[in-house]
């Protein structure tokens, strides 16, 4: 850390910035709330050299946040979701494991729990907000734009020929939280379908080609990240999005040819140390770092034989792990040999949830992710047709672009442990403030479910109609 | 040089978002008329041509 002498650039720049969005939240406090999801996700306070270091930015824009929401907003319509209250039992339940449970690292669990909490009440009072359709986009907008920070950097120098697993400059020296690897691939790869969102519906930026071509290249820098980072989740996530966007593109054949010839002219560009890295996909066995995964994931499932409820955060710690990795050598001999690791983190989030707070946890996490899935799907089906009116044409590809998104998030979740992780928890914040904002529209508009109408005295029951001669 | 060029575009494509939205009552509700027409890159409501110029009381 410098000290001393003028503060950099950098520095001024953050605080600057900070400064004219606290300014600007004065006269519409919802900007402290976006403050807020900028701070969690860039983390400005780690970039900044002493400027911010020593003022808690964090604290400030949470309390300005809750501030504003206690002030200006109506709260006489305010829904709970299911899962907001699903998310609070989680977070209490986490919180016991951490206070009661959690004993030989207790100082590491309240390291995690130190901002696992903070990150999880954020998701479950954003939901709250999103009283509008404009503040579902200006979330969406800043989780963008803010993971665009991080990005596009890592973008333009993976084209430049910068690139090797963790050794990835990217504006900071530590490789924790969004900036470690492949946490970053998997959420540059997540959020594509939210900026492709952007392109057809937003109306902050109303799609013209600047902000095309700004979406689009932020797309390209995203699918960028994982060859940069050579983290394989990332490769892995992108493949799989790519299946899902064939569900709603009109023109799959198209769609398949595109990113097959993609690939192609793709492949012999790709540095090497990243095609080798790649390989190790297939040939896993030959790899420490998927050796360890499956090594730990044993470890984790007989622990929580023992610990059903689970062993609090970072209970991984604990371990001792001894496997065989094989390899083979360029004569093809083969060769066995015995590793040895103590303290393996879980490389995967549903591990990580058994683990720490065992059985109990993992299955109220899987169902607040189901729910989701489940919600998004209704969402989308509900809203679409030719019947749906112009303002509500943006509901349906949003509930797909979510889902999608989310679906991405679970498959990457299976090889790094991002459970807690601020932006993954936004995105399941931003979908339950989509379903309670629709919801709410939809009482407002008169809409009941068919199932409590006809439960009421007086209502025709229906019948089936008589078929004159049969069928 | 690399990382101030995307935390320039990023952090100043926010703030223009921000200055927006100070122009936009739909933020707080959504039957607020937001200023809808046509905007100054800033997201100031520009005259409309077809009612001549816009007066201030």
């Amino acid at each position: 850390m410098k000290r001393g002498g003028l503060p950099p650039v950098r520095d001024i720049f953050f605080a600057g910035f900070l400064g004219v969005l606290l300014t600007l939240g004065l006269r519409r406090p919802f900007l402290f709330v976006v403050g807020y999801i900028y701070i969690d996700i860039v983390s400005p306070q780690r970039l900044s050299y002493y400027l911010l270091n020593s003022v808690p930015v964090s604290l400030i824009m949470f309390s300005l946040a809750i501030l504003g929401w206690a002030i200006t907003d109506r709260k006489d319509d305010m829904r709970i979701a299911p899962r907001q209250i699903l998310l609070l039992l989680l977070l209490v339940y986490a919180g016991l494991t951490t206070f009661y449970i959690s004993d030989a690292f207790r100082v590491e669990a309240f390291e995690k729990w130190d901002w696992v909490w903070k990150s999880m009440v954020f998701a479950i009072f954003l939901p709250l907000t999103m009283r509008t359709k404009l503040r579902i986009e200006t979330v969406l907008l800043f989780m963008s734009l803010s993971l665009a920070a991080i990005v596009i950097g890592a973008g333009i120098k993976t084209v430049f020929g910068g690139s090797g697993y963790g050794s990835f400059a990217m504006m900071v020296d530590d490789n924790s939280g969004i900036y470690e690897d492949s946490t970053l691939s998997t959420a540059a790869i997540m959020i594509i379908p939210i900026v492709l969102w952007f392109t057809k519906h937003g109306t902050i930026f109303k799609p013209d080609w600047r902000v095309r071509v700004f979406c689009y290249a932020l797309c390209l820098a995203c699918l960028l990240t994982p060859i940069g980072t050579q983290a394989r989740t990332g490769l892995v996530c992108a493949m799989f999005l790519a299946i899902l966007m064939l569900r709603d593109n009109k023109y799959r054949m198209r769609f398949i040819a595109g990113a097959a010839l993609a690939g192609l002219v793709a492949l012999p560009l790709l540095p090497a140390a990243f095609s080798e890295r790649m390989g190790t996909i297939q040939n896993y066995q030959a790899d420490e770092s998927a050796g360890t995964r499956i090594a730990v994931w044993q470890w984790t499932f007989e622990f929580v034989q023992e610990n059903p409820l689970g062993g609090g955060f970072d209970a991984y710690r604990g371990n001792s792990l001894s496997y065989y990795a094989t390899s083979r050598d360029q004569q093809g001999n083969v060769t066995n040999r015995m590793i040895t690791d103590q303290g393996r983190a879980y490389h995967s989030s549903y591990f990580e949830m058994l683990g720490e707070q065992g059985w109990i946890g993992l299955a109220l996490w899987l169902l607040i992710h189901a729910i989701g899935i489940v919600r998004m799907e209704w969402l989308r089906r509900h809203y679409r047709g030719d019947d749906i009116p112009d303002d509500q044409q943006w509901i349906a590809p949003l509930a797909t672009a979510l889902q999608h998104a989310q679906l991405v998030f679970l498959l990457g979740a299976l090889f790094v442990g991002i459970a807690y992780q601020p932006i993954f928890l936004m995105l399941l914040a931003v979908q339950i403030g989509l379903d309670t904002y629709l919801a709410r529209c939809r009482k407002r508009d008169g809409f009941r479910p068919i199932a409590e109408m006809l439960e009421e005295p007086g209502t025709p029951k229906l019948v089936p109609k008589a078929q004159p001669g049969g069928y | 040089m690399i990382d101030y060029f995307a935390l320039a575009l990023s952090h100043g494509l926010m703030l223009l978002a921000a200055w927006r939205l100070v122009f936009r009552p739909d933020i707080d509700d959504d039957d607020a008329v937001a200023s809808g027409g046509k905007t100054d890159i800033m997201g100031r409501p520009l005259a409309d041509e077809t009612r001549g110029p816009t007066t201030r009381a």
